[in-house]
């Protein structure tokens, strides 16, 4: 009982401490190093090159980070299931591992404003098909992956036909084939996965709806209001002068809507 | 009510209660049955036309036919049929005036499964056929009959008897195949259930209707083929 009433105390006055310290942007400072937490597996925003080397717009727009506040970056690989806990217990300084912005989230780190990038359901279609709109889809027929969550809300709303296959791989076969005049489905996935030549005849025209479209943010620890603020100038700073688009087109990614719409209103 | 057990038990039949559910529900059990008329239809024939041509010069083409079918998956005949042979024909244009494939996925997987159980029917009649004797055969010769008066007349009602209870099988596997449609986005009861489940997360309650479903369709075909059986036995 006085062991655990001793640890309890020990961890009570760490965490008591913790906050009595330099702010985290003083800490980055004195380290002379920014570490920041990405992805290795999700192409092109944190994969690794053919000599292991982590890169990608993420790690890209981490390392203007570090240069702003005048250290080194130093990457950590991390998944989505052990990202947060590595934040809170200071392996890394910084998230920026394509999370998205949810207040299930927001209840446990802080995810400075505005967010610079964000990913939902969009679809893929032939320049030919002409369809400019969520509206030009009524009555159409939509190529899609069985299950996803939001092809119910979406084909209701916008009262399209919907056939769905197992894997993309299938869907992406059916719309070449025009079994369909779009494929619904993640925005980045498939801005990523339709570079290439065989592509050229199909644009992604419609930005994802507001209902059903996750925006990322960089995960902070709770309570570094200087930090905070800081990455805010910074991320709106991107959004004016348009580093993400000058990233999307050196990494060879069409530029997303949310990207583009961003900077017309940060202009 | 079945919302009521939903929120009290959470035990989740959606598709009782939701009525897009349902409505998914009615169209995926109504295309299943039209997708096993036609089938059963389809590959009845083609057993049929298939064994009759087996004792011709066209034996030969009849055994590959048998031999490719029975040798290649159900599921990769239909992604074979939807995704490799259909590009290769002409396309036609839709009410929206886009091209589209001439043959679409409902079509294909009637084709591929029709295909697939003729095979089975074809072996199937052919052995009803065989059990025909020769006495009998010879009988209608001595009587004058033309040979496909001696078909029509004596082998076919003999060997479609003998047929009918390995046919009975044929036609269950067939029925249980046709859920495999869904690989090619033919709206089935699977595919909707697949669908259900992913937004309402009632796997468990799904399966147990997918199962009930399949139960009573099969035993309900299988008992309909026993009174069929019994009444030609008195034939």
């Amino acid at each position: 009982m006085k062991k655990l009433l001793l640890a309890i105390i020990a961890i009570a006055s760490v965490m008591a401490v913790t906050p009595a310290s330099a702010d985290a942007i003083d800490d980055i400072k004195a380290k002379g190093t920014l570490t920041v937490g990405v992805k290795s597996d999700f192409k092109p925003y944190g994969y690794r090159s053919a000599n292991g080397d982590i890169i990608g717009i993420e790690i890209d727009l981490a390392n203007k980070i570090a240069n702003s506040l005048g250290v080194e970056l130093k990457v950590i690989p991390v998944v989505a299931s052990n990202r947060i806990q590595f934040l809170q217990n200071g392996k890394i300084d910084l998230i920026m591992a394509t999370m998205a912005d949810t207040k299930k989230r927001r209840k446990v780190i802080d995810i400075p404003k505005p967010n610079y990038y964000s990913s939902g359901p969009t679809v893929l279609t032939a320049k030919q098909a002409k369809i400019k709109s969520w509206d030009a889809l009524q009555d159409r027929t939509v190529c899609g992956i069985l299950g996803a969550w939001y092809n119910k809300s979406i084909s209701t709303k916008f009262k399209f036909k919907m056939i769905n296959f197992k894997t993309t791989g299938e869907a992406y076969k059916a719309l070449q084939d025009s079994r369909c005049v779009g494929f619904l489905y993640e925005d980045i996935t498939l801005l990523a996965s339709t570079v290439g030549s065989e592509w050229d005849a199909f644009e992604m025209p419609i930005s994802s709806l507001p209902s059903e479209t996750y925006a990322w943010g960089i995960g902070v620890k709770k309570g570094e209001t200087r930090l905070v603020e800081l990455l805010s100038k910074i991320t709106s700073s991107w959004h004016k002068d348009g580093t993400i688009i000058g990233l999307e087109k050196q990494y060879n990614l069409p530029n997303s809507q949310f990207i583009l719409d961003s900077h017309k209103s940060a202009k | 009510m079945f919302y009521d057990l939903y929120l009290n038990t959470g035990i989740n039949f959606s598709i009782i209660y939701d009525t897009v559910d349902r409505e998914d529900m009615i169209n995926g059990i109504l295309l299943e049955f039209k997708l096993i008329g036609w089938c059963v239809l389809l590959s009845t024939i083609i057993g049929l036309v298939g064994a009759a041509l087996q004792k011709t010069r066209c034996k030969f083409a009849i055994d590959l036919y048998v031999e490719f079918f029975r040798n290649t998956p159900l599921i990769i005949q239909l992604f074979f049929f939807y995704f490799a042979v259909s590009p290769l024909l002409p396309m036609t244009l839709d009410e929206f005036g886009t091209m589209v494939p001439l043959i679409g996925g409902f079509t294909w997987a009637v084709i591929a499964l029709s295909l697939n159980a003729g095979v089975y029917n074809i072996e199937t009649f052919r052995s009803g056929i065989d059990s025909v004797s020769k006495e009998l055969i010879d009988t209608g010769k001595s009587l004058g009959m033309k040979p496909w008066l001696i078909f029509y007349k004596i082998t076919f009602p003999l060997a479609f008897r003998v047929s009918l209870p390995a046919l009975t099988n044929n036609m269950i596997l067939l029925i249980r195949g046709t859920t495999l449609a869904y690989v090619i986005a033919v709206p089935e009861i699977l595919y909707v259930s697949n669908q259900i489940w992913t937004q309402q997360s009632n796997v468990p309650e799904m399966m147990v209707f997918l199962l009930t479903f399949y139960i009573l369709l099969t035993s309900g075909f299988a008992y309909l083929m026993r009174k069929l059986e019994k009444k030609l036995s008195y034939v």
